[in-house]
């Protein structure tokens, strides 16, 4: 008993211990954005927004200018998103003349820039409340969520108004009621599960929780109301179920466009590649062949791939539930070929389980630290990339290896015991 | 008091719900297909209060800057200093209000100082939710009322002052003594961003707490006058301040808007009648600070200070009936119940009320609003008188 007091003494301890450690990573990034820094490369914090702010909510805007006839998947916008994805912000696009706007124009309409804010606020509630939900252990307090106001990923999430937050929320609602003896609560949390996946497809990995726990019927109705929210909202658009081939004709131009990342705001080992490559390339032009740039892009995509099949087997073999959502929500953001930033959102919900979990060993600084490291919002700029946003991505990586080899240890530990 | 709580949910729920089918389709009535006056002149001025203030303090020199005329700056400094922070992101000094929509950065500041403040109000409300009777969804449509909508328009620093109220009544009878004195400072916090606050102090009066009013008068002075020193002309600028707070008063006490509360608005239909409207108000106001120091009922001692600060003012903004919500969570979550409670609910829901109802170029929503916030403030006096508890 005594033991076990302990560790959780351990861990409230170290829960405090690493809310301060951050606290001051925010607190010195505001101190660098609020006054000019001597130090040049310090002295653009503003790049902890995509491009520094000029891309200022695009993924909303653009949504809406494509849905400006009712017909998302024909027009120049090539849409690429499953219909529910335009059907959510379809009631916002009667409010402005978004059918004649460029993406200027939407940043000059005050009316548009207020409902853009407007969705914002609506998905951040959703968002904070499902995550009050989903700490029910009480680990994580008031200061961490003003923390995470302040996180890389979470000023980086909010300037591009993506639905990413209602992805997020979905997924939280789904791990909050994953275990409620409350019949309601829980086909609740399965449809938010099915919304989450419809939204971004990827959080349909978090479906193998049902799986491991052989809750067949469940999945059968995921994969119903998955099937319903997938297509019901095509019959809300222009052409109807005619717009499915073309969806499947723009999401391949997407794939071709975006399957070398585009800019440091990534994850991935891919990307990591890339980059090594790229910088060497562009320090020493010409050291590095084609040959030796495509041989590296492959080799990262494979063990990107052999990494994942690890995790998800270890998710199915595990048995802690902080540790199940870390593998999951890093599958999410370092498998797809263009995994944006914001998808690091998929981090919060370990970090809610994580800080809410009893036991605390050696290896849980590690993770801690590298949480706050991969949120850190103090961008260092070495012109024009910010290096934040790559160290971001390696100790997310990092991190990754660290959850597979403790995953690995663990359960490896409990067979010998 | 449950049932009324239901009932009155569902009734401001069918007014959210007729407010989105406006604002995302076509009325056959003309006068409800204007839903944007919910904001300022249908956000013509949009988050103006948060964008100027950027510009009046680009020089460090807010109280001398002559941007839009010194009647513009009589706010104490602690307000210029909570915004100094997000200064430095764009050139404020050389750009028009319109330059700042037209900037991305400027609206990500204002942007990421309007989460800030919308943080720290919703947790400062789930602390004064202290029966837990206001629930996730009552907050999701306080966001659509008008009051709300208006205010995250504008920018303002009334959704922090109100927050600060909250953590003054939620821990006002903490018995710990770090949050109770936190509670003092959020008053004095409130206190000198927007001065009416201050009347929350007659609670401490009441309840003879005499070294907390000197713990007050102390912080609320070194609030008010420390952050002179971080602006050019340092202590020099307090006569300054009190030119252009009368500059101030000048401009506004005698301009109309619908956007306003107070029986003046009311009363300068009829401008003979505008010295009489004051005096009542000062009356009403006096009755309901003497009531406010008798009442016991918490709910009741809070609505009465609050419809003073919302009604005295000759300048009261619609965005200043954010000072309700500190009433309205009490009052939901208070257990008796009396007869006269469903008067006040129904009273609320129509300030709340976000449908807009436009005639010509202007919304009469605001003016049914203050109507009721009158009779409201009039309903509360007698609930005081008449029924004790």
């Amino acid at each position: 008993m005594d033991h076990a007091s302990n560790l959780f003494n351990r861990m409230e301890r170290l829960n405090k211990q690493i809310s301060i450690l951050f606290a001051v990573f925010v607190a010195v990034f505001i101190g660098l954005a609020a006054f000019h820094c001597p130090i040049e490369s310090l002295d653009r914090q503003e790049y902890v927004f995509f491009r520094a702010g000029q891309d200022f909510m695009a993924d909303f805007f653009n949504i809406e200018r494509g849905l400006a006839d009712w017909d998302p998947y024909f027009n120049e916008l090539n849409g690429s998103y499953l219909p529910l994805g335009y059907l959510l912000l379809m009631p916002f696009n009667p409010l402005c003349d978004y059918g004649h706007m460029s993406l200027e124009d939407c940043w000059h309409s005050p009316l548009a820039i207020f409902y853009a804010t407007l969705f914002l606020i609506l998905s951040l509630f959703l968002f904070f409340d499902s995550l009050s939900r989903l700490n029910s252990k009480k680990g994580w307090h008031t200061y961490n969520t003003l923390l995470l106001l302040f996180t890389f990923i979470f000023l980086f999430a909010i300037e591009r108004g993506n639905e990413i937050f209602l992805a997020a929320t979905g997924v939280n609602y789904f791990l909050a009621y994953y275990d409620t003896d409350d019949v309601w609560k829980r086909r609740f949390s399965l449809f938010c599960l099915c919304f989450a996946a419809v939204l971004k497809i990827y959080p349909v990995l978090f479906g193998i929780l049902l799986l491991q726990d052989k809750r067949y019927k469940d999945i059968a109705f995921c994969i119903v109301t998955g099937l319903i929210l997938t297509f019901v909202p095509f019959l809300f658009f222009k052409h109807g179920l005619a717009n499915i081939p073309r969806l499947f004709e723009n999401i391949h131009t997407y794939t071709d466009l975006y399957h070398e990342p585009t800019t440091e705001y990534e994850f991935g080992i891919h990307m990591l590649g890339n980059g090594i490559t790229y910088a060497v390339n562009y320090l020493h032009p010409g050291t590095i062949s084609d040959s030796v740039v495509e041989g590296v892009s492959m080799t990262t995509k494979v063990l990107t791939a052999l990494l994942s099949i690890l995790s998800l087997v270890l998710v199915f073999l595990e048995k802690r539930r902080w540790m199940q959502v870390g593998l999951i929500a890093l599958v999410i953001m370092m498998y797809p070929s263009h995994s944006v930033f914001y998808c690091g959102l998929y981090l919060i919900p370990m970090m809610v389980l994580f800080l809410s979990k009893e036991e605390c060993t050696k290896t849980d600084y590690s993770i801690a630290i590298l949480l706050c490291l991969i949120m850190n919002p103090i961008q260092v700029i070495v012109s024009p990339i910010t290096l934040t946003a790559i160290l971001a991505n390696i100790f997310s990586i990092i991190l990754w290896i660290l959850l597979i080899v403790h995953s690995i240890t663990g359960i490896f530990k409990k067979q010998q015991a | 008091m449950r049932k009324l709580r239901i009932n009155i949910t569902i009734l401001f729920a069918v007014l959210v719900g007729c407010y989105l089918l406006l604002l995302v389709g076509q009325s056959p009535i003309k006068a409800l297909n204007h839903q944007e006056y919910v904001l300022f002149r249908g956000a013509q001025d949009f988050m103006a209060d948060f964008f100027n203030v950027q510009r009046y303090i680009s020089e460090n020199d807010p109280y001398f800057n002559e941007i839009n005329g010194q009647c513009e700056k009589p706010y104490l400094p602690l307000c210029y200093l909570i915004l100094k922070p997000f200064n430095n992101l764009c050139d404020y000094a050389n750009m028009s209000l319109e330059d700042c929509w037209y900037s991305p950065l400027a609206e990500i500041s204002a942007l990421v100082f309007l989460l800030i403040s919308l943080f720290f109000f919703f947790h400062s409300l789930s602390l004064l939710n202290s029966n837990n009777e206001w629930k996730a969804y009552h907050i999701l449509l306080l966001l659509f009322s008008s009051v709300f909508l208006f205010t995250i328009e504008r920018g303002n620093l009334i959704i922090l002052t109100v927050a600060c109220i909250n953590y003054f009544l939620a821990f006002y009878d903490s018995k710990n003594v770090w949050k109770y004195r936190l509670g003092l400072l959020c008053l004095c916090l409130a206190a000198v961003m927007k001065v009416y606050p201050v009347l929350f102090g007659i609670m401490l009066l009441k309840d003879k707490r005499y070294k907390d009013i000197a713990y007050c008068i102390v912080a609320g002075l070194i609030l008010s006058f420390v952050p002179f020193l971080f602006f050019e002309h340092g202590l020099a600028n307090v006569p300054q301040l009190i030119e252009n707070i009368k500059a101030n008063t000048l401009a506004y006490s005698h301009s109309s808007s619908e956007y306003k509360f107070g029986m003046i608005v009311l009363g300068q239909v009829l401008p003979s009648a505008t010295l009489a409207v004051k005096i009542i108000t000062a009356l009403l106001s006096l009755a309901s600070l003497v009531l406010a120091f008798f009442e016991k009922r918490r709910w009741l001692q809070v609505a009465l200070i609050c419809m003073v600060i919302l009604l005295y003012p000759a300048n009261s903004a619609f965005y200043c009936g954010l000072y309700l919500i500190p009433m309205l969570a009490l009052f939901f979550n208070k257990q008796d119940y009396r007869g006269a409670d469903w008067t006040i609910a129904v009273l609320l829901c129509l300030i709340m009320n976000p449908i807009q109802i436009v005639i010509y170029t202007t919304t009469i929503t605001p003016i049914i609003a203050n109507v009721s916030c009158i009779i409201l403030w009039i309903m509360l006096l007698i609930y005081s008188i008449v029924w004790k508890d």
